[in-house]
């Protein structure tokens, strides 16, 4: 893993942050969001992560056997469960324009100037 | 106790009537604020802590997740509390509610909202502030869009959603480093980690990352532009809560980390940190006042002052003393009264009158006197008068700031002068009808105010009691701030508390019962603070005189003819949209839709006698309200509505006629076409859409690749020409075209029919725009 892990969670970042500044669609712009997220899934893992280890759970398990850290997983799976909601949340809230508005693209959303 | 108010209702408040609904939420809601009050007393000078589930730390570390309060977060707490009280009382017969399935939805997302709020002051736990931040920006979007047939408060609630869940996972990147640096995540225990090892750039990153969360939410400089969106279109109960509290605690977010997490040895230097907060903070309250001053849509000014306030929020923590906090806390309180009682008398505005714009209710609100002494006096305490707490609050952080720079008072003086000067002048003009009548711009792109939806769905109902009795006792809070002192010495007791790091550990890790007693920061009115309170005010005063005094640029009327004539007109497919402009042809929208034109003369005052009812003459009342200046291009309906039946020949026979049209003509054309357009319109019950002032520009838009001053938004990117251009340029093509279309509905389906067609058929289409 090394470095490597760390370096791919800031390229998504920055992935999904040039997709976000660029994106001309709504729904792209909330999947650029959840591309965004998902680097906080990469580097929270590899935080956690240690070579040979397996899955922290010892009802199979000798006490003394190499797990990976729990708690990150646990964060991770917070972090799932928080990304979900959002994007849900924004991507009802897009179809809800796209409804009234009649065009996901945020240029042509012109209702807030000034 | 909110969250399982909050789940009671969610599930109860289908069967439930209004009332009992209503009740329950209020209940909840004062259970918390005595819990929170019950909490502030226990908490006294120290420090409540509560390891959930009795997982307590074993010799100092631990495993556990803790709820730590001090004063300072309780207070936090408790405004939000009281806020969110103050919010369910003031909806108790504001709000129209879905019956039926979706009813108990808004007090049960109200109870959630107020939730994240208290645990995110309360935590004491980074990751959990996370998940707490998450939570309260979750249901602010959802608060934020909760009308969700109005288009605006969706926009507004994306761009928030966005932006405030961007800054969110950032913040997460940063705990996750940090968590890989010291294997802790409280904040004690990450500070105590941090002390000892030597500072290293990791924890740097870290810190820039964790801080960039609380403070996108504070809406600090660089990123303030999503608030004015949000609190523009947010319905007014819920603006109250944005703007007095939710911000505010990312100002207290990001203190609290900093001052937990990052303060110690191992952190990042004060000297390092002080400058870069003091800039940001002084740059966000310049924004926020310029722009305020500049606002005639009365939410978004008051949003923008919100921006100005939160900077000098910022410059005081900046400062990183306790005195500076200390008078960040009383201002702090005192803006959420006043903050929350404009924002619950701009929704008075809203219910009479369904418009927040200060130029078309110029004079109108006469009739609403209270209102009106309520929101000067509002305007007075947001200016720092000193009986206000918010001109104690401003006394006690100028005199902080003074210590360190001269010229931070000065800031302190202009910013509120310029905020406070902005809503007295928007009192006077609404209120009063004083100063002439503000001239009309029809051609700069301007969030006017205009074509608001009503919250409620029967104007003609007297005025409830709660809506105005919550703006008064909030405003009655803020003074009592002011003029309690008692309160004033404990903020100031509890802002040495805040600041006392050492302690903070102590409290946490070893359950150190008696912390050390602190000498507290002086917290009472000085001769200095009451002057220069005063002193503000008098500025704010005259600001607002001469705004309305000042000389006029132009009479309002119709807009002058366009004053560069019109370049060569290009490619015919940009100029569909002109043909039907020409005179002659019948005004096709009349018929069809029933609605009348506006007679022009009520241009730009929006009509005195206003229909009340909503629904189809509801139509005909969003018409009058947007009426405009003959030709200026506004008050267009959306462009779905037109079709695309004409067929190139006619398409290229409207071009001729322009072409021949140039000049003068010109002017004439685009006049029809912007009543043409507007009356195109379609049955207001399918596009809601359409009345508000969101979708004038697009015509706007494409009239300005003929007429340049009214080119509106620069468009012409490269990365605009390269993708969606298509989607983006469907021109409108010629608004009456469209022969004998049967019902609006149908046409608007047809036009997006053909506008699919055309988009696939015209690929070539000229990238310029």
């Amino acid at each position: 893993m090394g470095v490597m892990a760390y370096l791919a969670a800031g390229w998504i970042l920055l992935v999904g942050c040039y997709g976000l500044v660029t994106s001309r669609n709504l729904i792209h712009a909330v999947g650029c969001l959840a591309v965004c997220q998902s680097s906080t899934y990469v580097l929270l893992l590899a935080v956690g992560y240690r070579s040979g280890a397996t899955a922290p759970v010892f009802a199979d398990l000798p006490t003394d056997a190499p797990v990976v850290d729990p708690v990150v997983q646990a964060l991770a799976l917070t972090d799932v469960v928080v990304g979900a909601t959002v994007t849900a949340l924004l991507l009802a809230l897009v179809i809800q324009l796209r409804k009234r508005h009649g065009t996901v693209d945020p240029q042509r959303l012109t209702g807030l100037r000034g | 106790m909110p969250l399982l108010g909050a789940a009671l209702l969610a599930v109860a408040g289908r069967w439930l009537p209004r009332t009992a609904r209503d009740a329950l939420a209020g209940c909840c809601a004062l259970a918390q604020v005595l819990c929170l009050v019950a909490l502030w007393v226990r908490t006294g000078d120290g420090v409540s802590v509560s390891w959930l589930g009795g997982w307590r730390p074993v010799g100092g570390s631990s495993v556990g997740i803790v709820l730590a309060a001090d004063r300072i977060g309780v207070l936090l707490a408790l405004v939000a509390a009281v806020l969110v009280l103050a919010v369910v009382g003031y909806s108790w017969r504001y709000f129209e509610e879905p019956a039926g399935r979706k009813g108990g939805v808004y007090p049960a997302l109200l109870l959630l909202f107020s939730a994240g709020m208290c645990g995110f002051a309360l935590t004491g736990d980074l990751f959990d502030a996370f998940v707490f931040f998450e939570l309260m920006g979750a249901v602010a979007y959802a608060l934020t869009g909760f009308r969700i047939e109005d288009p605006r408060p969706l926009h507004g609630a994306l761009a928030f959603g966005i932006v405030n869940s961007l800054a969110a996972y950032c913040s997460l990147l940063g705990i996750g480093l940090l968590y890989a640096r010291t294997g802790e995540l409280g904040l004690a225990q990450l500070g105590r980690a941090l002390d000892g090892r030597p500072p290293d750039a990791l924890v740097r990153c870290a810190f820039v990352l964790v801080l960039a969360g609380p403070l996108v939410k504070a809406a600090a400089a660089p990123f303030h532009f999503w608030l004015p969106d949000a609190h523009a279109v947010a319905p007014s109960p819920v603006c109250m809560l944005l703007s007095g509290v939710m911000v505010e605690l990312g100002v207290y977010g990001a203190a609290r980390i900093h001052r937990t997490v990052f303060a110690g040895p191992g952190g990042v230097p004060a000297d390092a940190v002080r400058p870069v907060l003091l800039a940001l903070g002084v740059v966000t309250a310049l924004v926020g006042a310029v722009m305020c001053w500049q606002q005639r849509h009365l939410k978004r000014l008051l949003a923008f002052s919100t921006v100005g306030h939160i900077g000098l929020f910022l410059v005081s923590f900046a400062l990183l003393t306790p005195a500076g906090v200390a008078g960040a806390a009383v201002y702090l309180a005192g803006h959420a009264g006043c903050k929350a009682a404009l924002f619950g008398l701009c929704g008075v505005l809203l219910d009479r009158f369904g418009s927040v714009d200060e130029h078309g209710l110029f004079g109108r609100g006469r009739e609403l006197p209270f209102t009106a002494a309520l929101f000067a006096l509002g305007g007075l305490a947001l200016a720092g008068l000193p009986p206000f707490g918010t001109g104690l609050g401003k006394a006690l952080a100028e005199d902080a700031a003074g210590e360190w720079a001269w010229w931070l008072p000065a800031l302190y003086v202009l910013v509120s002068a310029v905020t406070g000067g902005a809503v007295l002048r928007a009192c006077a003009r609404v209120f009063g009808g004083r100063g002439r009548h503000p001239a009309e711009h029809p051609d700069e792109p301007e969030t006017t105010g205009e074509g608001e939806e009503p919250e409620v769905r029967d104007p003609t109902r007297p005025l409830p009691l709660p809506v105005l009795a919550v703006p008064a006792l909030l405003l009655a809070a803020c003074l009592a701030i002011g003029l309690c002192p008692p309160l004033a010495r404990q903020l100031a007791a509890a802002a040495a508390r805040f600041t006392d790091r050492a302690g903070y550990l102590d409290a946490v890790l070893h359950e150190a019962a008696a912390l050390p007693a602190l000498v507290p920061p002086p917290a009472g009115w000085t001769a200095p603070g009451l002057l220069l309170g005063l002193l503000s005010t008098a500025l704010a005063c005259a600001l607002a005189a001469a705004a309305l005094r000042g000389p006029l640029p132009a009479p309002p009327g119709p807009a002058p003819a366009p004053r560069a004539p019109p370049p060569p007109l290009r490619p015919a497919g940009r100029l569909r949209h002109l043909a039907p402009g020409r005179p002659g042809r019948p005004a096709r929208g009349d018929h069809r839709t029933g609605l009348n034109r506006r007679p022009r003369g009520t241009a730009g005052r929006g009509a005195e006698d206003r229909p009340r009812e909503r629904g189809a003459g509801g139509a005909a009342t969003y018409r009058m309200r947007t009426a405009r200046p003959a030709g200026s291009g506004f008050g267009t309906r959306r462009a779905d509505a037109p079709s695309v039946r004409g067929g190139e020949e006619r398409q290229q026979a409207g071009v001729d006629r322009v072409r021949a049209l140039q000049g003068e003509a010109v002017a004439r054309a685009r006049e029809d076409l912007g009543l043409r357009v507007r009356d195109q319109g379609g049955d207001p019950a399918q596009h809601p859409a359409g009345r508000s002032s969101a979708l004038r520009a697009p015509i706007r838009a494409r009239t300005g690749t003929v007429i340049p001053r009214s080119s509106s938004s620069p468009k012409g990117g490269a990365a605009g020409r390269a993708a969606g251009f298509q989607v983006r340029m469907p021109s409108i093509s010629g608004a009456s075209i469209s022969g004998g279309a049967a019902s609006a509905g149908l046409a608007s389906r047809r036009a997006r029919a053909g506008r699919r067609r055309r988009g696939a058929s015209m690929p070539n289409r000229p990238a310029t725009m």
